[in-house]
């Protein structure tokens, strides 16, 4: 069984978040699955918006907090559309796909900075793990 | 001018909807009424909540409405907040996307839907700017 919890008050991007995550592991048993395995905390922060989220996953659950998740294994900064776009770009592997034009402009963003992300290599596959449980492409 | 928030508002609302080629093809796939509730702010001459239902259906409008609360709150796809938001969104003062993750707006739906179809969003916040609107606090007085 997979559970998606909101810790504290949330923001709206933590209820967004959550809604997204629990209604993709519900209707996809490969994210369940994905779900059932995972260890360790991502850190998203919107800049455009000033919102922060932290993501816990131990093995069945994912807590969705409205603050930050100090020594998060990723940490992702970016603007409220490029984290709109992570959640709708196709993935190869759990990561945007270069083979697709949206997945270009994705990676591209890495390249101007619009798109950061903290922890890697190390953080790779929570990386990849968290794109895929976000992603409704 | 047409005065926000009337029914009048919402026919001039439909008609922009449905002569859009942009959000004919951004909603090509979107399925479901999307109710909008507009909360009362009575000291910006906004003294009851008010509700109103878009049928929406792959890339047209079928239908827009004032409703019941009851009518709204049985709608897939519910998004609400105080008068004074909706002025700064229908204005472009304040992005769409943005103001759900700071919790301006409240989106109640599925929201796999919802973030596959943000362009769509985007296009139907931007015909509402377009409709030349009289604001109710904005209006002199006689």
């Amino acid at each position: 069984m997979t559970v998606v919890a909101v810790e504290g008050e949330p923001n709206g991007l933590a209820e967004m978040i959550a809604g997204l995550l629990q209604a993709n592991v519900t209707g996809d048993a490969d994210k369940a699955r994905l779900l059932e395995s995972l260890r360790g905390a991502v850190q998203l922060d919107v800049r455009d918006a000033g919102v922060t989220i932290g993501l816990k996953f131990v093995p069945g659950t994912v807590t969705v907090t409205s603050a930050a998740v100090p020594g998060a294994d990723v940490r992702i900064t970016a603007d409220a559309a490029t984290v709109m776009a992570l959640s709708t770009v196709p993935l190869r592997y759990g990561l945007p796909d270069v083979f697709t034009p949206d997945g270009r402009a994705v990676v591209g963003k890495l390249a101007t900075g619009e798109l950061r992300i903290g922890g890697l290599p190390l953080g790779l596959p929570m990386l990849r793990a968290v794109t895929t449980l976000l992603n409704v492409a | 001018m047409v005065a926000y928030g009337t029914q009048e508002w919402l026919d001039t609302y439909r008609e922009r909807i449905n002569a859009s080629a942009s959000y004919r093809a951004a909603a090509a796939t979107w399925e479901g009424a999307l109710a909008y509730v507009f909360e009362a702010e009575p000291d910006k001459r906004w003294p009851e909540t008010t509700h109103a239902v878009m049928d929406l259906w792959h890339g047209q409008c079928r239908d827009a409405r004032l409703t019941s609360a009851a009518e709204a709150e049985q709608a897939p796809f519910v998004i609400r907040a105080p008068y004074s938001r909706w002025k700064q969104v229908i204005r472009g003062e304040l992005d769409p996307i943005k103001a759900m993750m700071q919790g301006k707006l409240r989106l109640r739906g599925d929201l796999p839907t919802v973030v596959r179809h943000v362009a769509a969003a985007k296009v139907l916040v931007a015909i509402a700017g377009e409709i030349a609107t009289e604001f109710p606090d904005e209006q002199t007085t006689a």
